[in-house]
């Protein structure tokens, strides 16, 4: 009964995260599902009372709570059904292994961490590994749904967890690697709600399943055939898709050849509207693509950067950001990286602005009197001046729609560059403007009176 | 050229001899520079009259002054058939679809008081009035709900007695085996069917689709564009008996254009397929208006 309410327990909160990435079509489910992940390792309130309570209850998230772990204890029995594996021991000594690769791990972690790499700080974590796997598979942004390295990336961590449960015995992962597991141990040693070895423990490990009657040297080959196995899949995969793609090519019939469009040097990446301060979000972001899964704009990728590893970008290669969508992307996100600016208008929040690249525009290299670029920006704030895109910057809220519909290929002749915060602009009233021109000298030296609140005019 | 046309037939004489679209290009511009001012028409009489060209006819789009010259011209020329766009909406409502087409009731009429035999072309205005339209069901079939839309269309035409043919693309062996059972043989429209067409037409007309026939003229969009389908599929939702919700249209819109980057918001407005367009459609405002009525829908799916 016990063990059954365990498993139970377990399995919904797989399946709850699961779905918070996914998505289930009910909306008031969907606004909820994310605080599942507010529990997770991620710098939120949630996950510190979880850590409070560790010293308490023991590793009650690793076995509960933990989609990674309980999935890793999913595939140990799906291997030996019959066989009761400890799969996570608090108490017995370690090898000395062990302690060298988890401490290891954890202090990579926080070096990481503290020296501004807090992506791939992260991505070290179970939650971020998860995440980004299931947003990777089943998320619906099409930037990590294609075969490409981010779908590698994404998915990648989580494939080499679950061989190591399949492969190794017990939760591999759990006891030796995660660091978020070490950091439990450390609080957990005199836990009260815990499995006990009493003073006669001499460590003999008959608790543990037997080793396995082969040598090591035995094994090694065994490893790197099942990872050949795999490797072999996926590169069959790619091929079989290329193969499909070439033959929708020479079928279809009247319509030009299109290509999608290259993603443009930034001068610095597109935050997400919403998002904390670039330093902060750097450190804040687990990288667990909730956001990027959420996206309705379909404009959000993970970075495949070393400094921001798997942290959500702007990638206006399938879509942009909705003047409609009330901050998707802020509202799931679990970490406090991104923030809801709740009722403040999409029109008043500039993450970015435009840029247009004169030589790769289509009236330069075609001589096609293009006006994709301004017929599209949901602003108004790119107008053709005798031909030219101009960028009108008070406007321009760095959406990315432009960027989105340039027909210049490789590369589109307009895209965004980013801020380092996203810029609240709040518009003046028309009082106000009025009240400030009277003020203003007629040939006054100062700046334009809607430039004194304009967050809107970037420097260089 | 007509030579060529004989050799390339592999016979001596032809027996309906045509010139297409008279008025296309104006009557100043093009029929008389074309057809006058060279003799051609003069020509082509005494082809007739040496029994190569059987039947001297022409068919008339555009210019109101092509096909009146050509009526007054009557007595001289002898016209033997004249082919017409003639169906149970341009019957009143030409103006409606093309602000330049004469209405047929009037190109008929001329024609029968003429004695000149007629043929059709359009008579399902390039499938629209062939394809599931609810207005257009809504009226018709209580009338004869066994009976399909292209069969209301092709009874129209066969109603009016000085009709010799009616000219009708069939892709498929099923449209040649109806459009044969239709007329064999015809029953002509009673007085109470032909008030049920003509409030089918008015109906039609509100419902303010685009007049695109998918005849791909467009095609190929240097930007790879799939304009067919975009204007097919917002006809569709026109034609619906009620519209569907936004995540329904938005739905049906992935599934009419697969691919992102062939969807009405990569238009970039160059122009290039506008002159292309029998029909005369302002293509890239139609995409312009459909890509807004998208954000829309995406929006809403939002809230």
């Amino acid at each position: 009964m016990k063990k059954t309410l365990k498993i139970l327990l377990a399995a919904a909160m797989v399946a709850g995260v699961t779905l918070a990435f996914v998505g289930t079509g009910v909306k008031a489910v969907d606004a909820a599902l994310p605080w599942l992940c507010k529990i997770q390792p991620a710098p939120t309130y949630a996950f510190l009372v979880v850590l409070l309570l560790t010293p308490l209850v023991g590793r009650f998230f690793c076995g509960f709570l933990c989609p990674l772990g309980i999935l890793q204890s999913f595939v140990n029995w799906l291997k030996e059904p019959k066989k009761h594996v400890r799969r996570v021991c608090t108490r017995l000594p370690e090898t000395p292994v062990q302690q060298k690769v988890r401490w290891t791990v954890l202090a990579l972690y926080v070096v990481l961490g503290v020296a501004g790499f807090g992506g791939l700080a992260w991505a070290l974590t179970p939650y971020s590994i998860f995440g980004k796997a299931v947003a990777g598979v089943a998320g619906h942004s099409p930037a990590i749904s294609t075969k490409n390295l981010a779908t590698l990336l994404a998915v990648g961590p989580f494939a080499v967890v679950m061989a190591l449960a399949l492969i190794g015995k017990g939760r591999i992962w759990c006891n030796f690697i995660c660091p978020m597991g070490t950091l439990f141990n450390l609080l957990s040693r005199r836990s009260l709600l815990c499995h006990k070895v009493g003073p006669g423990c001499a460590n003999c490990r008959a608790c543990f399943p037997k080793p396995p009657p082969k040598d090591a040297a035995k094994d090694a080959p065994q490893d790197a055939a099942a990872d050949g196995v795999t490797r072999r899949e996926v590169l069959k995969g790619v091929a079989l898709l290329a193969a499909a793609e070439a033959v929708e090519k020479t079928t279809d019939g009247g319509l030009a050849e299109v290509s999608l469009p290259g993603i443009p040097a930034r001068e610095a990446s597109v935050l997400p509207p919403g998002a904390a301060p670039r330093a902060t979000f750097g450190k804040l972001c687990v990288g667990c693509g909730l956001c990027i899964a959420r996206c309705p704009g379909d404009c959000l990728k993970p970075s495949t950067a070393l400094k921001t590893f798997g942290q959500p970008e702007m990638d206006f290669r399938y879509g942009s950001c909705r003047p409609g969508c009330a901050y998707a992307c802020a509202k799931a996100c679990p970490a406090g990286a991104l923030r809801d600016l709740g009722s403040l208008p999409k029109r008043d929040v500039h993450v970015g602005y435009a840029v247009w690249t004169r030589e790769r525009c289509l009236r330069e290299t075609e001589g096609v009197p293009c006006t994709a670029c301004s017929r599209k920006c949901p602003y108004g704030a790119i107008h053709l001046v005798e031909g030219f895109p101009v960028v009108d910057r008070d406007r321009c809220t760095g959406c990315g729609a432009c960027e989105h519909v340039c027909p210049a290929r490789p590369l589109p002749a307009i895209h965004v560059t980013g801020f380092d915060r996203p810029r609240v602009v709040e518009p003046m009233r028309a009082a106000e403007v009025a009240a400030a021109l009277a003020r203003e000298p007629a040939a006054g030296r100062t700046a334009s009176p809607l430039g004194r609140r304009s967050a809107a005019a970037p420097r260089g | 050229m007509f030579e060529d046309s004989l050799r390339f037939l592999r016979t001596d004489y032809i027996d309906n001899y045509l010139l297409h679209a008279i008025g296309n290009g104006g009557f100043e511009g093009a029929f008389k520079p074309r057809y006058l001012d060279n003799g051609a028409l003069d020509w082509c009489a005494e082809l007739r009259a040496a029994g190569r060209i059987r039947n001297l006819g022409f068919s008339y789009h555009g210019d109101p002054k092509a096909f009146d010259w050509c009526l007054a011209h009557h007595d001289q020329y002898r016209w033997d058939f004249c082919q017409i766009q003639m169906n149970y909406v341009d019957w009143k409502h030409a103006k409606a679809v093309n602000a330049r087409n004469l209405d047929a009731e009037y190109l008929y009429n001329a024609l029968t008081e003429l004695k000149i035999p007629v043929v059709i072309m359009e008579p399902l205005l390039g499938g629209r009035l062939a394809r599931y339209n609810y207005a257009l069901a809504k009226e018709l079939a209580p009338l004869d709900p066994e009976a399909s839309l292209a069969k209301w269309a092709m009874r129209f035409c066969g109603t009016y007695p000085n009709v010799m043919c009616v000219l009708s693309g069939m892709t498929r062996t099923e449209h040649i085996r109806e459009n044969i059972a239709t007329f064999s043989p015809l029953k002509p429209c009673s007085a109470e069917e032909l008030a049920a067409l003509e409030r089918a037409a008015v109906a039609y007309l509100g419902q303010k689709t685009i007049p695109c026939n998918q005849c791909d003229y467009c095609m190929p969009c240097p930007y790879g564009l799939d304009i067919p389908s975009i204007l097919t599929f917002r006809n569709k939702i026109l034609t619906a008996e009620k519209p569907p919700t936004a995540k329904e249209a938005l739905r049906d819109y992935a599934r009419a254009v697969p691919e992102e980057l062939r969807r009405a918001d990569h238009c970039i407005g160059c122009n290039r397929c506008k002159p292309h367009c029998p029909q005369m459609i302002d293509i890239p405002a139609e995409l312009a208006a459909i890509d807004k009525w998208i954000d829309e829908l995406k929006d809403e799916v939002l809230k």
